[in-house]
């Protein structure tokens, strides 16, 4: 309890506070601009957190995870566009209400479906961590490499249309993380005698170069009238929200927000799929299912805190176990590492401090995300209009400055040059960048389990196969995967039949 | 058509970056003294065998859905609709060229001159037209990202002839 109550009063300070507001706004702003992911938000902000103290960027980069969550949905609400791909479901019904003159009002309802799932997710992290990570404590090597097997399954997941893609997307995110000293033997690998990459490829450059100049790079795709044109959002009109319009959605909050944070713990499914699900579940407990896509209340409140609560349920297993579920997750792990807090079970008993620290920032996130929301739709609205041919080349310059700033060296800046490139090009040819992220992450720990564990067994594969976790992370990898396939599957022939 | 040429080429291309990686770079740039069970080009190997038996299927499933369509033949490599036309990223060449004279200039001009330059650069690449306009967004920019990060990070750009 004391350590508890010694978190909480890191939070009672005004840089605290400010960093969890900023992050909020930037998130908001971030997922607002339809091109600009939450990852590559949480990215362009990662480098800035490296200067603050660890309550400050740990509620920064807390804040722009709920912010951006919320943001997706202002751009789908009033130009029809999704800002992340979270906010799809959203358009549904949220462009409806706008085109009805019902902006503000569905505006309001998708901050606070957002805010309670955010809520709900957190509730369900603490919930679930404590217990999960007790069992993860028993883990050694061999069940480790298990559980990153297991991780690495969720490539499956994110792949798209082809698995091969992201197979080959996820083997190079590896191959990226063998670059520097050799784990076990210190033997320098792919350094090309270049002192600069004895430590390896710096985390910020992989995360800015294949997210964020990548998608600049793609952008620059689009012609120079059509970069330079202003989008025109329809008018807001401040219509409120009554109370009892919110309350009648309790229900229906409650539970999408239960299988957003369920599906977050889940790795790989993410946020779209959240969405989706409380949507299809919203509209069958309905009374007037037919009313849907209309523009209704529920259609908003439904995905938006399925999204929300996404946030809270995929932090179970990248504090619990270490390993990320999905992309945001995925840089927020080289976050909290770069400010001394490594995931994963031992958290929870060398640490505890830090795991008390990261609730109290997601729920404060939550909290600032109502007020900063209710205030700012107005102002967030209009930066939605943003032209691209300003905000991109200012991204870049954002780019440089945050992967210079990490060592102040110029050489970070070039190697987030060459991997935008290297992103570019995988994007051109539909191999999915996710999975290259994820496995840059775990590639290290993956690589460092697996030989310790075949030093431990005199290089016999079978330790893998006699240890029952280790058994069942690899047998739920594989079975994990095959779900995976089918179901990408099963969306890539319904997409083909409408 | 045009997918089934482009899983053709790329995974014909993993399989010659992987063999480069395999008989080339990685002996070049893992060396180690002694011979243990698994050494340090252990996992690097393994992944670049793993990557090249997924290109293999890719160039597989791209020369299948070709000679389903009957367009499995000699033209394969001279069909135009398999060229890869390096005109279309001509925008995009010009940007990651600009980007790393930028990075150059910048060590001898210093932080502020080579990023207000290169921004007013970018915006008129991006769209722009007016120069004074592109200026003095670039200045205000500039200037509030330099404060931004040297006053409230402490961190120091590079300072250039002029020294700042």
């Amino acid at each position: 309890m004391n350590i508890f109550f010694n978190s909480l009063v890191q939070f009672v300070s005004f840089e605290v506070i400010l960093g969890i507001i900023a992050g909020v706004a930037v998130g908001i702003i971030g997922g607002g601009l339809p091109g600009i992911s939450p990852s590559m938000c949480i990215a362009l902000l990662l480098p800035i957190s490296l200067y603050l103290p660890t309550p400050v960027a740990i509620g920064l980069m807390m804040g722009s995870y709920q912010g951006s969550m919320f943001g997706g949905s202002v751009s789908a609400i009033l130009i029809n566009t999704p800002g992340t791909a979270s906010a799809a479901a959203t358009t549904i019904d949220g462009y409806q209400m706008a085109l009805n003159g019902q902006s503000g009002k569905a505006l309001r309802m998708a901050l606070f479906a957002s805010c309670s799932g955010g809520i709900i997710g957190t509730m369900i992290l603490l919930a679930m961590a404590k217990p999960l990570s007790s069992v993860a404590l028993k883990f050694g090597p061999p069940e480790y490499f298990g559980l990153m097997l297991l991780s690495l399954a969720l490539i499956a997941g994110i792949s798209g249309k082809s698995l091969l893609k992201g197979l080959v997307s996820g083997f190079l995110g590896l191959l990226i993380s063998t670059v520097g000293m050799d784990p076990i033997l210190g033997t320098r690998r792919f350094t090309f005698r270049n002192i600069n990459l004895a430590d390896g490829l710096q985390t910020l450059s992989v995360f800015i170069g294949v997210f964020a100049l990548a998608e600049v790079l793609a952008q620059l795709s689009q012609s120079r009238v059509q970069l330079f044109k202003k989008t025109d959002p329809l008018n807001v009109i401040d219509n409120k929200l009554s109370f009892r319009e919110f309350w009648d959605q309790k229900v229906n909050i409650v539970k999408s927000s239960i299988i957003g944070a369920l599906i977050g713990v889940l790795p790989g499914i993410g946020g779209s799929t959240a969405c989706f699900v409380s949507y299809a579940e919203a509209q069958r407990r309905s009374k007037h299912p037919e009313k849907f896509g209309t523009g209704i209340l529920e259609g908003i409140a439904a995905p938006e805190a399925a999204n929300n609560a996404v946030a809270g349920g995929a932090l179970v297993p990248l504090l619990t176990l270490g390993i990320p579920g999905d992309v945001v997750t995925a840089i927020l792990v080289g976050a909290l590492i770069v400010h001394g807090i490594k995931p994963g079970p031992l958290l929870f008993i060398e640490d505890i401090g830090s795991v008390y620290t990261i609730y109290i920032a997601l729920f404060l996130a939550v909290i600032a995300l109502f007020f900063v929301g209710k205030l700012g739709i107005p102002f967030f609205s209009k930066i939605v209009k943003l032209r691209k041919a300003t905000l991109l080349p200012m991204i870049f310059i954002i780019c440089v400055v945050g992967t210079y700033a990490n060592r102040s060296n110029i050489f970070d800046s070039m190697t987030m040059i060459g991997l935008g490139a290297m992103g570019f090009i995988l994007k051109k040819n539909k191999f999915p960048i996710a999975p290259l992220v994820i496995s840059f992450v775990i590639g290290a720990q993956l690589e460092m389990s697996l030989r310790q564990s075949l030093i431990l067994s005199d290089y016999s594969i079978s330790i893998f196969f006699t240890r029952p976790i280790s058994l069942v992370l690899i047998i739920g990898a594989v079975v994990f995967s095959f779900l995976m396939v089918r179901r990408n599957r099963k969306l890539a022939a319904k997409t083909a039949e409408n | 058509m045009e997918k089934k040429y482009a899983d053709l080429r790329s995974g014909i291309v993993i399989i010659l970056i992987c063999a480069l990686l395999y008989f080339w770079i990685i002996p070049a740039q893992i060396k180690y003294r002694g011979q243990a069970d698994i050494n340090p080009d252990f996992f690097p190997r393994l992944l670049v065998i793993c990557g090249a038996l997924c290109g293999l299927l890719i160039a597989l499933q791209g020369a299948f859905g070709l000679k389903k369509a009957g367009r499995l033949n000699r033209s394969v490599f001279t069909d135009p609709e398999a060229k890869v036309s390096f005109k279309k990223y001509l925008r995009q060449f010009v940007f990651l060229g600009s980007a790393l004279i930028y990075l150059f200039v910048m060590n001898c001009t210093g932080f502020i001159i080579a990023s207000v330059l290169y921004l007013t650069f970018l915006l008129m690449f991006f769209g722009h037209s007016k120069f004074h306009w592109c200026l003095m967004k670039s200045v205000i920019f500039v200037g509030v990202v330099y404060l931004v990060f040297s006053l409230a990070f402490k961190i120091s750009f590079p300072q250039g002839i002029l020294g700042f």
